[in-house]
């Protein structure tokens, strides 16, 4: 039996010693007896026994996380596990336009190889590629140290850039229609 | 050949010694009869009228009730064995306090019966109407409300609180609203079941499957032991 599974055996006991201390001694002594004839004497057995047990196939058990999410994203055609990246053993969540280490302890990779190395500081969050004018060549803002990273209002005046012209194109159609 | 009686009296007639046995009755109404504390043993009920009917401390063994109106009925206390309930009406009937071992109820309507304090052994539910039933500090192992004809049991409104659910089968069950607080639920099949509006808090699961179940996140927090 694995650590876990040991570890969740244990958790079950607690819990169901826990629910059982609130039964009087007539209710206990008559669960007690009831499971001795059901499963002991009369030899049943449980209905579907596999109920409530999740079988998670030997090979995935020993996985490191970054390599659980790489197989589950590989066999397991699911729309939020794209939100997943995982790069150099570290795995990302994509968040809006952002991008989120799940361990904090480390920097986050660089995003494009033009890219300066990331520094211990620069760990969380790392920003999605931007698309669009003014992006290409600029260094990525995960490469930029924590302080100014963690600025969210400058990510997102870079990230909204685009938007914003579209709004302005937008308002200006409106005048017309107004005009109209 | 069994003997067939379809009237009150020739009912009445074998009833002595508190004992009922071997026999079928058939389209008679026995609504002014008692049978507290009898011995009822491989008799068959069929389309006759037991409302409102005392069975309390009695002992059932190996009989059938199909096509019968029980409504109200009352088994507190009473031991059934090997018995079943074929589409019967047994509405309101109370079974406070009583064993069922290796019983059944198909087809049946026991909208709001109660089963408080009652254990359940080896039962089977299927295709039985069970909305606003009470199981309240009831125990029940291997117990199915499901059926293989996926007839699912309509049991909104249920009440398993303070109960014991060992090995119990609620897949499909419709159990809006219902109540587990306080109930110890372990290997029971909730897959696919309808929990919307149940109350779950202060329940216990232990190995409880519920893929598919209608349910909110608070209420797979409360599941997980996370709330």
């Amino acid at each position: 039996m694995s650590i876990q599974n040991l570890q969740a055996a244990l958790r079950h006991q607690d819990a169901i010693q826990a629910a059982l201390a609130t039964r009087s001694q007539e209710e206990l002594v008559q669960i007690a007896a009831d499971l001795v004839k059901t499963y002991v004497i009369d030899g049943i057995t449980a209905q579907k026994v596999d109920v409530g047990r999740v079988h998670v196939p030997q090979q995935l058990r020993g996985l490191p996380f970054a390599a659980l999410i790489d197989v589950l994203k590989f066999h397991l055609d699911l729309k939020e596990l794209e939100l997943f990246t995982v790069t150099n053993g570290q795995v990302f969540v994509k968040l809006g336009n952002r991008e989120f280490a799940l361990d904090g302890s480390s920097g986050p990779p660089p995003v494009t190889a033009s890219a300066p190395a990331p520094t211990p500081a620069a760990s969380l969050p790392r920003a999605a590629p931007v698309s669009g004018p003014g992006a290409s060549g600029a260094p990525a803002p995960a490469a930029r140290p924590a302080g100014v990273v963690e600025s969210t209002p400058r990510v997102r005046t870079e990230v909204q850039r685009p938007f914003e012209g579209g709004a302005q194109e937008s308002d200006e159609r409106f005048r017309m229609l107004e005009l109209d | 050949m069994e003997s067939v009686y379809g009237s009150v009296h020739e009912v009445r007639e074998q009833c002595r010694g508190q004992k009922l046995e071997g026999c079928l009755i058939q389209r008679a109404d026995l609504a002014v009869l008692e049978f507290e504390g009898f011995t009822v043993d491989r008799v068959g009920f069929k389309s006759a009228g037991l409302g409102g009917v005392r069975f309390s401390r009695s002992l059932i063994l190996n009989t059938t009730f199909t096509g019968v109106q029980f409504r109200g009925a009352v088994f507190e206390s009473a031991q059934l064995r090997l018995t079943s309930f074929m589409n019967s009406q047994g509405i309101e009937a109370r079974f406070t306090a009583a064993l069922l071992e290796h019983c059944k109820a198909y087809d049946t309507l026991l909208t709001n019966a109660v089963f408080d304090g009652a254990r359940l052994l080896n039962c089977k539910f299927g295709g039985s109407d069970l909305n606003g039933a009470r199981f309240e500090s009831a125990s029940l192992m291997h117990t199915a409300f499901s059926d293989s004809r996926m007839v699912h049991a309509q049991m909104m409104n249920v009440s398993f609180r303070g109960a014991t659910l060992v090995d119990v089968d609620l897949q499909g069950a419709n159990l809006y609203g219902a109540d587990f607080r306080g109930a110890l639920l372990m290997k029971v099949d909730l897959r696919d079941a309808n929990l919307t509006n149940a109350k779950l808090e202060g329940a216990t699961f232990v190995d409880v499957a519920t893929e598919r179940a209608d349910m909110d996140a608070a209420q797979r927090a409360v599941m997980a032991g996370r709330a």
